[in-house]
């Protein structure tokens, strides 16, 4: 019994975990920022009045979406690196890093535009035809008018899409870059599997994406557009 | 100058539904327009036409002679005033009046000393950094005017802009409406279903029905002789009796009783007579040229009552003065007023001239 619940080997290799942690981190602040910013061009592209954008954005968005993250994040690394020969970094650990955060974003991205898309449908269509009647023409109709009212009717969602992408940093040790979850594998082999290991991440996890939420819920409170 | 020219307007909705079916209308500058009509009757499909926010299918949109037909809605120089106002919620009042110029790239100061000033005007001084959703509705109406009149179109689009009023509030707001109008004597068509609000503020209006113009008029001419059936059916706050007749020499008979018209149509023709409640006395004694009935329905106006009377087959409607209610069951006679009898085609509905 004791030895299930034995908690010493992530606090002997605190450093280690600490660091996994702080990889996690990395990873989940600049995809969430990439995502964000992907999540919004694919939305624009697929309202656009423009049929050609549309598909384009359509077609990203169902391709992306239903492939398993695993797959993208493989596609990713191998693709830029292996067949374009990109190098983001002669440090291949910062490499790997951004092929991680690339593909994590245009995984992410998906979700984040179709959020944004079902917040574009609560704004009401009055507020586009007001928007095109004083003289806006459709890009600045959704940077200014419609776009601000979707964010804010969307932010609880919005911290769920974010919420499962801190989690699905987990998955981005396929793209060779090692963050919490890969140093939790490391100390399986290096004390055997233990229960507290498992329980030690798992809290670690909840300790980022349990503040991630509170922090979406009081934004969209905080936020909310009366009408 | 800016007057509005349409000429042989069409609108056709996906599934053939013709929401504006040819038509021809001038605006006058400076004119309060009013298009009138029952729902679907497409008076809001040809105001957004005019807007720009639908494109015509067929024929042109002047204003002040400049073709508009195929520009977008912002380069028309008109500004629209929504049902729901269409405010923006996430900006403050000052800057929902303001944005427009912002768009046209008026400076910083000279936009918001404007918006300053449109506000003042509407009594909105004190709410100027307020949100639209911490506003009345009467407040949000107002800033839907500052918003079009901070703009200085040359053609205000009012779609039903009190109808999301309360009843008490939409009175106040319609005297104010006018008068802003009066005021700026910007050109300004308007769109209602209520008829009572478009005798009270238009100089003119159009009666639509399916996609078309069924009368063009001064609020007086729309209701002193409504030009058919129709638009007889739709103004007026009582409904206007419309009994079938037959013409007799130097008059008619409804029910067997002679009334007395000039009209040049032969004998035997069957027609329709009109006249409006308001415009008919009640008797308790057997007059000439009047209707016997029985009191049916008694239904309070305030300084009036309309009376519902049965004759025969026939309801006809009558007001009396508050004062005088009859009992439900008496007997009384309603005689029309001569002068203000209307003759209407049997068939078509349109109005025989005398």
């Amino acid at each position: 019994m004791g030895e299930i619940f034995d908690f010493s080997p992530i606090f002997e290799s605190f450093d280690r975990v600490w660091a996994g942690f702080q990889s996690t981190i990395q990873l989940s602040v600049a995809s969430a920022i990439l995502s964000l910013v992907l999540g919004t061009i694919l939305v624009a592209m697929r309202v656009a009045p423009i049929p050609l954008l549309r598909a384009a954005g359509t077609i990203y968005v169902n391709a992306v979406r239903n492939t398993p993250l695993t797959l993208v994040l493989l596609f990713s690394s191998l693709a830029i690196s292996d067949t374009l020969h990109i190098v983001v970094s002669d440090v291949p650990r910062t490499n790997y890093y951004w092929f991680g955060v690339f593909g994590l974003s245009a995984y992410t991205a998906c979700f984040v535009c179709e959020v944004l898309r079902s917040g574009i449908n609560t704004v009401p269509l009055g507020q586009a035809e007001a928007a095109r009647s004083i003289g806006l023409t459709f890009a600045q109709s959704l940077r200014i008018i419609i776009l601000p009212q979707a964010f804010r009717t969307v932010i609880a969602p919005l911290g769920s899409v974010f919420i499962a992408m801190i989690k699905n940093t987990t998955v981005v040790i396929v793209a060779s870059y090692a963050e919490a979850a890969a140093i939790m594998k490391d100390l399986f082999e290096d004390y055997s599997a233990s229960l507290g290991i498992f329980i030690g991440f798992a809290i670690g996890f909840m300790v980022l994406t349990l503040p991630t939420g509170y922090f979406f819920g009081w934004l969209a409170k905080r936020l909310a557009v009366a009408r | 100058m800016s007057e509005i020219e349409l000429t042989g307007l069409r609108k056709v909705f996906e599934g053939g539904v013709r929401a504006v079916d040819g038509i021809d209308l001038t605006v006058a500058d400076g004119e309060f327009f009013a298009l009138l009509g029952p729902s679907g009757c497409g008076k809001t499909t040809l105001l957004r036409t005019v807007a720009g926010l639908e494109s015509a299918d067929g024929g042109t949109i002047a204003i002040g002679g400049d073709d508009v037909t195929r520009l977008s809605p912002g380069d028309r120089d008109v500004a629209m005033v929504f049902q729901d106002y269409a405010l923006f919620p996430h900006m403050s009042v000052v800057e929902n009046i303001a944005y427009p110029q912002r768009v046209k790239r008026v400076p910083k100061a000279e936009r918001q000393a404007a918006a300053a000033a449109v506000g003042a005007d509407l009594e909105l001084a004190g709410l100027m950094d307020r949100r639209p959703g911490q506003l009345s509705g009467g407040q949000q109406q107002r800033v839907a005017l500052a918003r079009a009149v901070a703009a200085r179109p040359r053609v205000f689009l009012f779609d039903e802009p009190l109808s999301n009023l309360d009843a008490r509030l939409r009175l106040s707001a319609r005297t104010f409406l006018k008068r802003l109008q009066r005021e700026l004597a910007v050109t300004t068509v308007f769109v209602t279903h209520d008829q009572a609000e478009a005798l009270a503020l238009a100089d003119r209006i159009a009666v639509m029905e399916a996609g078309r113009i069924r009368q063009v008029g001064t609020p007086q001419e729309v209701f002193r002789r409504p030009a058919n059936t129709f638009v007889a059916n739709f103004i007026g706050s009582t409904p206007m009796n419309l009994l079938p007749g037959v013409a007799v020499e130097g008059g008619v008979t409804v029910a067997g009783v002679r009334l007395p018209a000039a009209h040049s149509v032969a004998a035997g023709t069957e027609l329709v007579v009109g006249f409006r409640p308001e415009y008919a006395t009640a008797s308790a004694e057997d007059l000439p040229g009047a209707l016997p009935g029985r009191v049916a329905i008694v239904e309070h106006l305030g300084t009036s009552l309309l009376l519902t009377l049965e004759s025969g087959d026939l309801a006809v409607g009558v007001t009396v003065p508050e004062d005088a209610e009859p009992a439900p069951g008496t007997s009384l006679w309603v005689q029309p007023r001569p002068d203000r009898l209307l003759l209407y085609d049997a068939g078509g509905g349109d109005i025989i001239e005398a």
